[in-house]
């Protein structure tokens, strides 16, 4: 219940800021040009979806729309960086629950503020070195701009590792918690409460 | 007449959306100074002291040519005369002891007398007070300078100050509504009686509300005194709203160099030093002006003298002047020697007072600008030191807001930590906003203080 609505903004924002990144199977290219490009077309995809200020939308839509913003994420390499030494501990089967209530978290909190894809979105630096990137941009919205670096990886297809959003790592602010939940009350405290956050929707 | 109905008609639909409807216009700080410069009042002032010493210029070269010009003319009625002799001849009446004025025949009386001086060598008094007025004049440019650099400084702090301004309402509208959603749902786990609610962060949080409307309320006070400054400088007209172009309020971020750099460029650029400068040689020419006048000057006089009354008959001979029928003239060199030598030696002993003075003056100007300046790159130095440390803060904070945020998320929250984060948060932000305008006004005054235009500070991208 609760102040938590408030508390969707920010990770809402981390979710949604997703708006602007590839597909997984668009970027082979590892030249800033092309990175660029796929995020221009990715921006446009999301916004002709997400429609302007007001719009409703089916629950179809709303899957599409999850899938588009979320697609992108490399929810595996995330989780194993916020679980440190237990994600060694996991079997494959538990590795994979968690990476599912995880992701399925981070997808939901994605559509609890649509306006944020709505916000413009300005490029200002793309920088790729090898299979790795580096994008800086600056997302305007309303009379607010928020500057939002991605790290991106290319293995096969360009995958999102981290979102730094206001100068605050998205992936570190997840191991941060989750290794002081695990620390203090146990892995299994952490994967059931995050089943429950999952189960809410 | 349905023409004139139809018109009437068709103003009305122009007139009344121009008298309600505000044009927003965007300023840069540019035009924003360019603007305040035309239409001060002070500048004006500063301006017509300008014209003056240009004025006294004209002055001083009017002197080296023809000083001295006068033309009289005197006009009237006067008799004419009888004499009862017939042997002598009209140019003759002045032999005739028993000469009368003829009172039944008046005439037109008319006299010219034009006298001229031209100096020819004065010791280089002419020219040295010549060359005082220059200096004088430009002087009173610099002091000009130096005026408008000032005014400069206060349009640049107004400028920013709006943006600054600007930026806070924007920081307290965002944190209205995070504010009222978290009383409200306080107050929601209140009433449902939930476990994690506790009585003393409502209370706090009340406060903080208060609080925080107060400094709403406080800055909201400011934008409409700024505003209203804003119109005055502009002398905007009621239909217009002026807006600082730049949509954000971001650092300038031009390098803060060594302060030799500024020093270096003070004294070779600072308007109030090459006033003194130019006012040291009006003083030295002055001077030398004033101790040529102890010396005699050589100068060429003309005059010349002419009157003519027709009922009064001129008299030939050259000895015999009649005033009311003549005509003279005379041209000549001649020699101006000042006597008064007590009154002299006071004025050139004033004047190397002058002299002094303005040289003294020229040291208590360095020492004055060497201080102003050690003072700014201070203020400039300090603010930047507190800019980064604020962000760093800042950062740190955002960092904890956002894992008091993934902790509630998860049901592992605390509401108490929650708020003390946000409040902390919207704080720093504040903090910063206000470092920054005094970062940009410090620059601002340090590039003054170096004879630096304030207009070469970056500004950000609107």
């Amino acid at each position: 219940m609760t102040i938590k609505r408030t508390l969707h903004l920010a990770l809402t924002a981390t979710v949604a800021l997703l708006a602007a990144l590839p597909a997984p199977a668009a970027a082979q290219q590892q030249d800033s040009a092309a990175v660029r490009a796929l995020l221009d077309q990715r921006d446009r995809e999301i916004k002709d979806l997400v429609g302007p200020e007001g719009a409703e939308y089916t629950e179809a839509q709303r899957e599409q729309l999850k899938d588009i913003i979320n697609g992108i994420i490399d929810y595996r390499s995330m989780a194993a960086y916020a679980l440190q030494q237990t994600w060694d501990t996991l079997s494959v089967e538990e590795r994979d629950e968690f990476v599912e209530v995880f992701s399925t978290v981070v997808r939901d909190q994605s559509m609890n503020n649509l306006d944020i894809y709505r916000a413009r979105v300005e490029y200002l630096a793309i920088r790729v070195n090898g299979d790795s990137a580096r994008v800086h941009t600056t997302v305007m919205q309303d009379a607010s701009r928020i500057p939002v670096h991605y790290d991106m990886n290319y293995d096969g297809e360009w995958t999102v590792t981290d979102i730094v959003i206001d100068d605050v790592s998205t992936a570190e602010s997840y191991r941060s918690q989750y290794q002081r939940i695990i620390s203090q009350r146990g892995y299994q405290v952490l994967l059931e409460a995050l089943r429950k956050r999952a189960g809410r929707g | 007449m349905q023409l004139r109905f139809l018109l009437f008609a068709l103003l009305l639909c122009v007139a009344v959306p121009a008298a309600t409807a505000q044009d927003t216009l965007s300023v840069s700080l540019q035009e924003f100074i360019r603007q305040g410069t035309e239409n001060s009042g002070q500048l004006e002032f500063e301006q017509e002291k300008v014209r003056l010493a240009n004025n006294r210029i004209d002055q001083a070269r009017s002197q080296r040519y023809l000083p001295r010009f006068e033309l009289n003319t005197q006009h009237g009625v006067v008799p004419g005369v009888k004499s009862d002799r017939t042997d002598l001849s009209e140019n003759e009446y002045y032999l005739d002891p028993n000469l009368d004025n003829d009172w039944e025949n008046w005439g037109l009386y008319t006299r010219a007398e034009v006298s001229a001086v031209q100096p020819v060598f004065t010791w280089g008094a002419l020219s040295s007070a010549v060359k005082a007025a220059e200096a004088g004049a430009d002087a009173a440019r610099h002091e000009f300078d130096s005026r408008q650099a000032g005014l400069e400084l206060r349009l640049y702090e107004l400028y920013h100050s709006y943006m600054m301004t600007r930026e806070l309402q924007r920081l307290l509208d965002e944190a209205r509504g995070r504010i009222e959603e978290i009383t409200s749902q306080l107050e929601q786990m209140q009433e449902e009686g939930n476990q994690d609610f506790d009585q003393s962060d409502l209370f706090k949080f009340r406060v903080f509300r208060s609080e925080f409307d107060m400094r709403a309320a406080e800055v909201r006070e400011n934008m409409d005194y700024i505003r209203r400054i804003w119109n005055y400088v502009l002398q905007a007209d009621p239909g217009t709203v002026y807006v600082p172009e730049p949509q954000f309020l971001d650092p300038v971020n031009n390098v803060l160099r060594e302060l030799s750099y500024y020093r270096g460029n003070a004294l070779k650029s600072r308007p109030e030093l090459q006033g003194i400068d130019s006012g040291i040689r009006a003083a030295e020419f002055g001077l030398k002006a004033t101790r040529s006048q102890a010396l005699p000057t050589l100068f060429v006089g003309l005059s010349g003298s002419y009157a003519n009354t027709p009922n009064r008959p001129r008299q030939s001979n050259p000895f015999i002047i009649n005033n009311t029928n003549y005509a003279t003239g005379a041209l000549g060199f001649g020699i101006r020697q000042n006597l008064d030598i007590f009154g002299i030696s006071t004025r050139i002993e004033r004047s190397r007072i002058q002299l002094e003075q303005a040289q003294d003056a020229r040291s208590a100007a360095m020492d004055g600008i060497v201080l102003e300046l050690n003072d700014h790159y201070k203020n400039a130095s300090l603010s930047r030191s507190r800019l980064e440390r604020l962000d760093e803060a800042l950062t740190t904070t955002k960092e904890w807001l956002r894992q008091e945020q993934l902790d509630y998320d998860l049901g592992f929250g605390d509401t108490k930590d929650l708020l003390d984060a946000l409040r902390k948060e919207l704080e720093l932000r504040v903090q910063i906003e206000r470092e920054v305008f005094e970062h940009n006004k410090n620059m601002a005054e340090l590039f003054k203080a170096a004879g630096l235009p304030i207009t070469h500070l970056s500004m950000n991208q609107p």
